[in-house]
């Protein structure tokens, strides 16, 4: 089991594959095999309202476990909505609820908050944690990598029209090589190009395949739960993943050209139709704008000709270029010479600033309503659709070595393009060629997601149960191998994997079994916590920090500042340290404030620089793909909290919000519902009213902005 | 996330130290003392600790951005100068060095044999050389490439690519910080390094092992001030009443270690507001400590108050302060350009080295100095990047003082003999803070990952 390697004069010994794929403990490893159907079990003394109850409570009535109470109405509702669209409930839909919290308005709550588009954004930024979303590149350089943004507004727009996951999966993995290859399906293979990328590497040739190195760990990661990654420069250690099985996967990507940058999509035909749609914009909507402009000019163009122009107006016309235009005006189009066409062309502005010269107040502001017009029209050009993907070189890809070693300059034996061997069930397709690669990528991503997809199915499920519990049934979600662990619920994890293919790969019918489930309604307390002291059996509600985003977007919503405005270019909020350690800080701009208030998924997502109100807060490092955030506590977040701008100047919105309604007593409950969605006690009241008597003392601050600061910092607040 | 906190750790090949700090903590120890506390009392827990004991309880890293020369500073080449001028081909040293081909470029700058030791050091450096018998020029030292972004990358996190833990985040994943006022990495930025932040990430660990950065002016710690500048009094009030509802919120669940450490934050951050700004206060240093450091306006006066601000971080019980000072890219104008840095740098440095002498510090500080790589010796007028060998420099904790490691060709081109790749210096380090790279490890996506990869040696002939 052992092979010795000489290096640089140095003897190494490094163990060989250390588990060879027909070893028993990976024939049987429990993730690679076939999906179990499994037996609803039938706990007794459980409130059961979906399957998940079945599974859960039968697993913690085996250990004589008692689930705890219900949730109250007002926590379950803060709950079900920061799950589903990261912002909290309004007050209204608060009180709404409280008024009728049975099953059924919950369902319906539930249904409301999956059509929402906030569940895209919300859903959209777990799932850009899984793919390392960034739109820089990432090293000394961290250039800016355009129009990345469109993939986040495909990942949004999926998740909001719930597209089919294994859809989802084949457009990210390979949408410019399916049959039905689309624009958007094209963009989706931004997928493959967000990793970083090392612009003037010393070696050129580790920097290229460093990038593809990412692009089989990110997808082997992401869709399978593969370590696959480790097996770059010897046999992977701890799995039975070999190093021919990375380079077999290697060859599905190595064709891509990783040095590229943004281009314009789609195939010849879209192009042609952006070519003619820009010539139909030019005939039918700049032309006639543009000629109506130009009747205007003309009487005053002729009185200037004729009179002069008025006294203490200067003449930014000559003789000659005054007729020449007066002369364009008047002739049809095709008729006019190249030396009109260059007066109501090239010289256009300073011809439109000559006619203000000859122009009355009157003219002059019917000619500033044509500019205007103008201006909007201009705005309106269309654009060519353009993305950041990497172009494919062609069906005819070069052969795939072994790198001995990892390096990228010793070539080994070649590699034919496959799956790992122990995954392989001999379902991978044959490539299918398209016009412009060699469909490799294709035949992955349908085997990745083909008819026997254990792997594909259960990675997805258990994401989706993470995101819903703060914790994965197997803990870490991106390794399902041999060293990640059981899960603590196999047969729930099965079900769900099964319940998801069964439903056409839908996640928005598995969000329902899970959010109307009794499991998921407990509370968080529990009478007899010790009973199951870790809460490994879901006793109780497992709280859990909110995310960054979550908490940024839910002080935005209480302050009421939050803009929900989707899509586009990235926004910049004001960042004041952003000259601290980049040697590339320039292409961090300013956004208005409503622009700078929009929703944590559209903030600029710079590798070198993150903003430091996600960052501080847990937003993952972007060098590779996150499974699960690190929950970290420390004095930094606390003084972000405490003293940063962001938060006190959202307490100061509050506080002016706040102040229109009559009464501190009133004003104390509002805080309370826009910041906490509940109403405090009476003793909260009291409390809340102490503070904001002391903290008059301060002349420049609101004392209301005092207290909701207090409760934007509060463990409940944090905390879902 | 509120992971289960028993169920969790050994299964899956982690170590306790990353359970308790994944649990729910960051740099500072208050919070995670609270955790070992209730932890152990629980399941016997370890703290975490040395492999075996220190010979320094702190690291000072002197991070020269841009690489500095080691012919004109450390690195004597006498037969260099001699055949100044002439062509010469270097066998081809692809990726690690910028330039091969070319004119010899010999250093005009005078070698002096200093010390007890007789090493010999350039006249850029006349404070500094003082100071030789306490330091270990590595001459050997060899790095994997020469562009500046990722050669930074390497020199603190051991590999060429990005989202890795530097050795700062190591240091205190494996010790833990001693002061529980002041966080445990504080980076301290004269001119940015290549790469940014990522310099001082703590990459797939917790976000809490990153480095700090004070700003060298004004507000030393972000939002130490509150935005809206409202007194203590009334934030004493606002964190009481937090303390209260936090509490209250904490009774009506069950026990949770996060939401405790969470509370304990609040008094940290508020301790911090108060200790701070008093341990970066350089106005409370007598005028001639400040003249040691070359304060008191004129070229060193920048990074001299860096460096002082360094000594009192340590004095505090910093475990690891990185300091930053740039731009040694000397393509153009190499010696003119190296006189006006050293002189930036050299009063600052052996200010530091007397001052913490004089104060029984330097025994148990480690201070490395180091660029991401060294220059080449052709060029004509500068130098260009080069890492296939270089000097760097320890001195202080654990270090045997007049030692030279290494040494490169009679051009300083290839190392000879004696190499110290950039992992050994990393082993070295770790060491002599009291740890065993191949034992401290962090498990993250699929495996064990350690600071020096599966490389580094530590360079037993500069220990003392």
């Amino acid at each position: 089991m052992k092979w010795v390697l000489v290096m640089e004069g140095l003897l190494l010994t490094i163990p060989a594959l250390a588990i060879e794929p027909d070893d028993p403990v990976a024939q049987d490893h429990w993730a690679w095999s076939e999906l179990d159907a499994p037996m609803l079990p039938k706990p007794e003394g459980f409130r059961i309202r979906t399957p998940v109850d079945n599974f859960v409570f039968a697993a913690l009535a085996g250990e004589g476990g008692k689930a705890a109470p219900e949730a109250a109405p007002q926590a379950l509702l803060r709950r079900v909505h920061l799950d589903l669209t990261g912002l909290p409930p309004t007050p209204a839909e608060v009180e709404g609820f409280l008024r009728d919290p049975d099953d059924e308005a919950y369902a319906k709550i539930v249904d409301d908050l999956l059509s929402r588009p906030q569940y895209g954004e919300r859903w959209g930024r777990h799932w850009l944690d899984v793919v390392r979303y960034a739109e820089s590149k990432g090293y000394e350089r961290d250039e800016y990598k355009k129009f990345v943004w469109r993939y986040r507004d495909y990942v949004i727009a999926a998740f909001n029209e719930d597209k089919p996951y294994d859809r989802f999966v084949r457009e990210q993995v390979a949408g410019d090589e399916l049959a039905d290859a689309s624009l958007e399906s094209q963009i989706a293979t931004t997928f493959l190009s967000l990793g970083t990328f090392d612009t003037i590497a010393a070696d050129r040739e580790v920097a290229i395949y460093d990038t593809l190195d990412d692009m089989v760990g990110t997808t082997a990661m992401a869709f399978l739960g593969q370590t696959l990654q480790c097996a770059r420069c010897h046999d992977h250690k701890f799995e039975p993943f070999s190093q021919q099985d990375y380079y077999r996967f290697l060859a599905a990507f190595e064709s891509l050209d990783v040095t590229s940058k943004e281009r314009q999509l789609g195939r010849e035909e879209g192009k042609k139709r952006h070519r003619e749609e820009e010539e139909r914009y030019q005939k039918e909507t700049l032309e006639p704008q543009r000629a109506s402009e130009e009747r205007a000019w003309l009487p005053i163009l002729s009185r200037w000709q004729k009179d002069g122009l008025p006294e203490g107006r200067k003449a930014k016309l000559d003789d000659k270029q005054l007729q020449l235009t007066i002369e364009a005006i008047s002739l049809a189009p095709d008729k006019r010479s190249k030396e009109h066409r260059h007066m109501l062309e090239k010289e256009r502005k300073r011809v439109r600033s000559a006619v203000r010269e000859g122009a009355t107040e009157e003219e002059r502001r019917r000619l500033s309503e044509h500019e205007q017009k103008l201006a909007a029209i201009e705005k309106a050009k269309p654009q060519p659709m353009m993305g950041w993907v990497y172009p494919d070189r062609g069906p005819r890809p070069k052969a795939t070595h072994l790198r001995i070693r990892g390096d990228v300059h010793q070539k080994g034996e070649e590699i034919a393009f496959g799956v790992p061997v122990i995954l392989d069930r001999g379902t991978l397709p044959e490539p299918r060629p398209t016009d412009h690669s060699a469909g490799r990528r294709r035949a992955l991503a349908e085997w990745i997601v083909g008819p026997q997809a254990p792997l594909a199915a259960r990675v997805m499920a258990n994401r989706v149960w993470h995101y819903h519990f703060g914790r994965g049934l197997v803990k870490d979600g991106n390794n399902l191998g041999l060293q990640g662990g059981a899960p603590t619920h196999p047969d729930l994890l099965d079900w769900l994997a099964n319940a998801l293919i069964e439903g056409g790969w839908k996640l928005k019918p598995l969000h329902r079994q899970i959010v109307l489930s009794s499991t998921y309604r407990l509370s968080a307390s529990h009478p007899d916590p010790e009973s199951d002291p870790d809460n490994a059996l879901y006793s109780r509600w497992p709280l859990h920090r909110l995310e960054a985003e979550a908490i940024r977007d839910s002080i935005l919503a209480a302050s009421g500042k939050l803009n929900l405005q989707m899509k586009g270019p990235p926004v910049y909020p004001p960042f004041a340290d952003k000259v601290v350690g980049a040697s590339s800080g320039a292409d961090w701009k300013n956004s208005t404030e409503e622009e700078a208030s929009r929703r944590s998924v559209y903030v600029f997502a710079k590798r070198a620089i993150p903003l430091p109100e996600l960052a501080v807060l847990g937003n993952p490092d972007s060098s590779c793909s996150c499974a699960r955030r690190t929950i970290s506590t420390t004095a930094v977040q606390s003084l972000l909290m405490l003293n940063g701008r962001f938060v006190n100047e959202q307490t100061m919105h509050l506080a002016g919000r706040l102040g229109e309604i009559d009464g501190e007593e009133a004003q104390i409950r509002a805080a309370f519902d826009l910041i906490l969605c509940r109403p405090p006690s009476t003793q909260e009241i009291g409390e809340a009213q102490e503070l904001l008597a002391r903290v008059a003392r301060e002349k420049k601050i609101d004392p209301l902005a005092s207290l909701a600061l207090v409760l934007f910092n509060t463990n409940e607040f944090a905390y879902r | 996330m509120n992971r289960p906190a028993s169920s969790f750790h050994f299964s899956c090949g982690r170590t306790r130290r990353e359970f308790l700090w994944q649990a729910g903590n960051g740099f500072f120890g208050t919070a995670m003392a609270w955790m070992l506390a209730r932890d152990g009392a629980r399941a016997g827990g370890i703290t975490p600790s040395a492999h075996f004991p220190a010979r320094a309880k702190h690291c000072i890293f002197l991070f020269m951005v841009g690489g500095p020369s080691h012919i004109d500073t450390f690195d004597p080449k006498p037969v260099l100068n001699k055949r100044h001028g002439e062509d010469y081909d270097f066998k081809p040293a692809q990726g690690v060095s910028q330039k091969g081909k070319g004119k010899l470029m010999g250093s005009p700058f005078k070698f002096q044999a200093c010390g007890q030791s007789g090493i010999e050091v350039s006249e850029l450096f006349p404070h500094l050389r003082e100071h030789i018998d306490e330091m270990a020029v590595i001459r050997g030292t060899k790095g994997d490439s020469a562009a500046h972004g990722a050669a930074s990358l390497q020199m603190n996190t051991g590999f060429v690519r990005q989202g890795l833990p530097c050795l700062g985040s190591w240091a205190n994943y494996g010790l833990g910080s001693p002061n529980n006022n002041m966080p445990g990495f504080v980076v301290l930025v004269n001119g940015a390094p290549y790469s940014g932040a990522q310099n001082w990430g703590a990459g797939f660990m917790p976000s809490g092992y990153q480095g700090t950065v004070l700003k060298t002016s004004g507000t030393p710690v972000p939002n130490l001030v509150p935005a809206m500048n409202r007194s203590r009094e009334t934030q004493r009030d606002q964190l009481d009443l937090l303390a209260r509802w936090n509490s209250e919120h904490q009774a009506r669940l069950p026990a949770n270690s996060e939401l405790a450490a969470r509370i304990e934050a609040y008094e940290l951050a508020y301790r911090m507001q108060a200790h701070a700004p008093e341990a970066v206060d350089l106005s409370r240093e007598s005028e001639s400590t400040r003249k040691l450091y070359g304060i008191g306006g004129g070229d060193a006066d920048r990074f001299g108050k860096s460096c002082l601000m360094a000594r009192r971080l340590v004095e505090r019980g910093t475990r690891f302060v990185q300091l930053y000072h740039s731009n040694w890219d000397t393509h153009g104008d190499n010696d003119k350009r190296h006189q006006k840095l050293c002189n930036q740098t050299d009063r600052p440095i052996a200010g530091l080295l007397a001052d913490l002498k004089a104060r029984g510090l330097l025994e148990e500080t480690l201070v490395v100095w180091a660029g991401e790589f060294g220059r080449t010796p052709v060029g004509t007028g500068g130098r260009d990047h080069h890492a296939a060998g270089f000097s760097t420099w320890m001195a202080g904790g654990g270090i045997k003082g007049g030692t030279v490691q290494g040494a490169t060709d009679e051009f300083g081109f290839h190392v000879t003999g004696g190499e110290a790749h950039v992992h050994d210096l990393h082993a070295t380090i770790l060491h002599l803070m009291g740890l065993n790279h191949e034992e401290l490890t962090y498990f993250h996506s699929g495996r064990d990952f350690r600071l020096t990869d599966v490389f580094g040696k530590v360079l037993t002939d500069i220990v003392a």
